[in-house]
């Protein structure tokens, strides 16, 4: 767990090594912002060093000529294959901030049936908000618009529309509906986190999604090995995530299955281990 | 739990680090209209090839700077409004829509496009050293340029209202 | 150790209602050899499943039981194993392609030009 925890603050750093830029009302051009980094970090937080997937993904949907975002989406499939949701349990800023809020205290909404088909909603939201809406704005208007990262994304709002609009006069005196729309989106958002937990991964990131479509062929990430699987459901059962079975396209490989397995089925797929006894469920 | 603080701590300073580092940072953008030399930069007429520069452009009559990129759904959304003044103050004022996409190809695209119908100019340039001159931290951005002094400065879209009291403004 | 079985999901098998052979480390017989199972007596009846129900019951039985075992050697590979390693190599083949034309159009260039500007839709100002 500790192990964990060092990993997801240590990413959130590297994401965003650009602290003192937080009270500049400015943001970084670096030559680090051609690559996008696996997790959900807006790209116009100001302590960014890079550029943020899912937001460089919608850009290429953007504007007035929409491409192909080739790019994007092969540093995407590679990040997936590599990690899958270990990029979500161990180095996504916006997942540990989710973490961190749940250990305040208050009663928290244990995992059910219901949250279990309300995890289907994210792949939902990634088809029409990073898919279908664009597009639509595009056939509709002659303007593609990044509807996610525009109507939704919290992480954007926190990370960048908080320490700009801050520091910036100019960028405030441009504020209006949007702008109340989207922090009172993200209030709604840091409120549930306490109760839930991950309510965001759960229900609502498309690149949870992504990445979770990619879970069992990523190299590393926890494996259930199916010789040794009773099927006993203990794994799930202790699961905080919407998993059915550790290892799914719900688990984030945060390990806290791994010593309730009876049968000590569950580990931490390595690279080294091409022994297919240990295969992704 | 001594060896996680101290991992921690570790982590922390050498996160900051770069911090300290000088880094390529777009100068904060300014909140004022107060006048400010306009810095010049060549441009090149994206419908007929032609050279220019900024300077030649607000020499004779104040000069509306708009800088813009294909992709930015706010910049290409108001460029109907820009469309409109222009032919309103187009004998008054000189117009200059400014690409920065890069490469160019896409501004290119855009004026085959959705631009064909806009009679705005529309330039492009060393989007580089445009990008660092004037402080394009976010797009898109509007200057009205007269006598080599920046008069005034908006960031974000405008609507034809907004766009006529901004030229108002500095007329 | 691969374990592998064919998949027999649809197919009615009333011939494996005898059930399987108890499992051990130093078998290498092929899973069709395994038709009779005194641990399986005492369960329901085995009609209508596949190899990989059988073997799950196996399993379970084993556990009940505290005694170890582990699966022999078979020849075929499961469908759905199969599958996974295949997707697998053509998902690295297409990240491969993906990145590379993404590079060769200079598309990471693009992604700096719209990563080092303040999205503004992104703030909340559009």
């Amino acid at each position: 767990m500790a192990k964990r925890t060092i990993a997801q603050f240590f990413s959130t750093l590297l994401y965003n090594p650009y602290l003192s830029n937080l009270t500049g009302g400015r943001i970084s051009r670096e030559w680090t912002k051609n690559i996008c980094v696996p997790g959900l970090n807006c790209y116009s937080c100001p302590a960014a060093a890079a550029a943020c997937p899912l937001g460089s993904l919608q850009s290429f949907f953007s504007g007035a000529v929409p491409k192909f975002p080739a790019y994007v989406l092969g540093t995407m499939l590679l990040f997936g294959l590599l990690l899958g949701r270990v990029i979500c349990g161990w180095a996504c800023p916006f997942g540990f901030l989710q973490e961190l809020l749940h250990k305040l205290p208050g009663p928290k909404l244990k995992k059910s049936k219901l949250t279990q088909k309300l995890s289907r909603l994210k792949y939902l939201w990634a088809v029409v908000f990073v898919l279908i809406l664009p597009f639509a704005f595009f056939f509709m208007t002659g303007i593609g618009v990044p509807a996610f990262c525009k109507f939704i994304c919290p992480a954007g709002t926190l990370e960048g529309a908080v320490p700009l609009l801050s520091f910036n006069p100019m960028l405030r005196s441009a504020a209006g509906w949007l702008t109340v729309w989207k922090f009172s989106l993200l209030a709604v958002f840091l409120i549930l986190m306490i109760f839930i937990y991950r309510p965001f991964c759960r229900w609502f990131c498309p690149l949870g999604a992504f990445y979770g479509l990619l879970n069992k062929y990523a190299l590393l990430g926890i494996t259930v090995n199916t010789s040794s699987c009773i099927h006993c459901g203990k794994c799930a059962a202790v699961c905080k995530m919407d998993t059915k079975i550790a290892g799914d396209h719900e688990c984030i490989s945060c390990g806290s299955c791994i010593s309730s397995c009876p049968t000590q089925a569950i580990q931490f797929h390595r690279l080294s281990n091409k022994n297919n006894e240990s295969s992704k469920t | 739990m001594k060896k996680t603080l101290m991992a921690l701590a570790a982590t922390g300073l050498l996160a900051f680090a770069p911090a300290f580092a000088p880094t390529d940072l777009a100068p904060q953008i300014s909140c004022t209209a107060e006048a400010a030399a306009a810095p010049d930069q060549a441009l090149i007429n994206l419908r007929d090839g032609s050279s220019t520069s900024i300077a030649e452009l607000s020499q004779s009559k104040p000069l509306f700077l708009n800088f813009w990129a294909s992709w930015c759904p706010p910049c290409v959304g108001e460029m109907p409004s820009i469309n409109e003044v222009y032919q309103i103050y187009g004998d008054r004022v000189n117009f200059a829509a400014v690409s920065v996409d890069y490469p160019t190809d896409d501004a290119y695209a855009y004026l085959r496009g959705q631009g064909a119908s806009f009679s705005i100019p529309f330039y492009t340039g060393d989007v580089n050293a445009i990008s660092s001159a004037y402080k394009l931290d976010a797009i898109p951005q509007s200057y009205i340029i007269s006598g080599g002094q920046i008069v005034a400065h908006h960031v974000g879209g405008m609507t034809t209202g907004e766009l006529k009291a901004f030229i108002e403004s500095a007329l | 150790m691969t374990s592998r079985i064919k998949s027999y999901r649809k197919q009615s098998i009333p011939h494996y209602v005898q059930g399987i052979t108890s499992f051990s480390k130093e078998s290498t017989t092929n899973i069709k050899s395994y038709l009779t199972a005194p641990i399986l007596q005492n369960t329901q009846p085995l009609n209508n499943c596949s190899v990989k129900d059988i073997m799950l019951l196996c399993r379970k039985e084993f556990f009940k039981k505290g005694e170890d075992f582990e699966f022999s050697e078979v020849r075929a590979g499961s469908k759905y194993a199969n599958q996974v390693i295949d997707m697998k190599k053509y998902l690295w083949l297409a990240a491969a392609a993906l990145l590379s034309a993404g590079i060769y159009f200079n598309e990471p260039r693009l992604v700096f030009g719209k990563a080092a500007r303040i999205c503004l839709e992104c703030i909340g100002i559009g």
